[in-house]
């Protein structure tokens, strides 16, 4: 800031008045910007939730779900109660990607004859 | 007229026998198989610890580790499951009459236990007989992770103690549980991707951190077990969802069918072993 004004050719009050309208406009942008980034992040927390749900439903009907997956889930929608949807978004992803996880894992399980060790064939 | 009688009445007899046929070698297929099973796992575990008798299987990991067996053999002089026997047999005498009734031979029947039941089509375990007797006679069912019917069912193992396990798989539903709980036991699940088999088949008898892993063979002789792990006695399904939850899978139900057919599996391979629980583990 200190550089952009001396840069300036300017005096009294015409710096002065070019140096408030600055101000306010990074502040307009800031509000603007981060106003934008909480609702982005709220948006992408809503659909990331349904999305999560949904798998770690599948997952818990179909017997492959992991341990920690509903918990993450829970602490994301505490996280989000109090609008800290960042750090909900994280934890949404990494329970999306247990999910997906599983799933690979249970289809990669599904064969009896392909499970059993050498000592059993 | 009567010729299409008697052809229809010889091709009824040709049905019948065709079916009893099918039924005789699929039951005798079905006994194949899980016979072979039990062969294979039992030489399994004797050709890989040469110098335990087979009896002794029936002690858990206490007969691998001779240090864990001093220890474990100085516990069971003044046992913590004393009380637990002598409050199951209150709880048993209470009902003498409705128990004698659902096990005629009772109360030493766990050996037979888990049982394929034909007309429920379900595996039975003695805690699930407990209750099915229970609620057959208008009586409250227990809750599976509670102490009365742990402490029951530790009067009805001391009981049957040294009776050595006869599990039956008695026709094709039956070996299909037994065939779900065998999958069961050698499917990777949770975060840590571990089978049952990793631990008490492959690795039995080495050591995780200051346990060592006790071998399949012989892991459903003792139940229920006090465990100080727990402070309290606790039947085979609990420690069932405590390894699940170990590998960071999302445990079943105690008594679930999953839980019920791995039981089936696991006890059944246990045959000609003698039961000795309750008992103490760690």
């Amino acid at each position: 800031m200190a550089l952009l004004l001396m840069a300036l050719p300017l005096e009294g009050k015409v710096m002065i008045f070019h140096f408030t309208s600055i101000i306010k406009l990074i502040l307009l942008l800031y509000v603007c910007l981060s106003s934008f980034a909480a609702e982005t992040a709220q948006g992408e927390y809503e659909s990331l939730l349904m999305q999560v749900e949904q798998q770690h439903k599948h997952a818990r009907q179909k017997h492959y779900a992991w341990r920690d997956t509903g918990k993450k889930i829970n602490k994301a929608k505490k996280l989000a109660a109090q609008s800290e949807f960042a750090q909900a978004n994280v934890l949404l992803y990494k329970a999306l990607q247990e999910c997906e996880i599983a799933k690979k894992q249970s289809e990669s399980q599904s064969q009896l004859s392909k499970l059993l060790p050498y000592y059993l064939n | 007229m009567w010729r299409l009688v008697i052809r229809s009445q010889k091709m009824i007899q040709y049905f019948i026998s065709i079916t009893l046929l099918i039924l005789v070698i699929n039951h005798s297929h079905a006994d194949e198989e899980t016979m072979a099973d039990i062969i294979k796992i039992q030489s399994y575990f004797t050709e890989k610890f040469p110098d335990v008798a087979f009896e002794d299987f029936s002690n858990g990991v206490y007969a691998l580790d001779s240090i864990a067996r001093q220890n474990w053999e100085a516990l069971e002089e003044f046992p913590p499951y004393e009380v637990n026997i002598d409050t199951g047999e209150t709880l048993w005498e209470q009902h003498a009459d409705i128990y004698e009734q659902c096990f005629p031979n009772g109360p030493g029947v766990k050996h037979n236990y888990p049982l394929w039941n034909s007309t429920l089509e379900t595996v039975v375990t003695l805690a699930m007989a407990i209750n099915l007797c229970r609620e057959e006679h208008e009586l409250i069912a227990y809750d599976y992770m509670q102490a009365d019917i742990n402490n029951l069912l530790a009067y009805m193992a001391f009981q049957s103690r040294g009776k050595v396990i006869a599990i039956e798989i008695p026709n094709q539903q039956a070996k299909q549980a037994y065939l779900a709980g065998k999958k069961f036991y050698f499917t990777r699940r949770g975060q840590l991707n571990f089978a049952c088999q990793h631990c008490h088949f492959d690795n039995a008898g080495k050591r995780l951190r200051s346990e060592s892993l006790g071998p399949a063979l012989g892991q459903t002789t003792s139940w229920p077990t006090y465990r100080n792990k727990w402070g309290a006695l606790g039947p085979l399904h609990r420690r069932y969802i405590g390894c699940n939850k170990q590998v960071r899978a999302e445990p079943f139900a105690a008594q679930s069918i999953q839980y019920r057919n791995l039981e089936y599996f696991h006890t059944h391979m246990n045959n000609g072993l003698a039961i000795n629980g309750p008992s103490v583990r760690r």
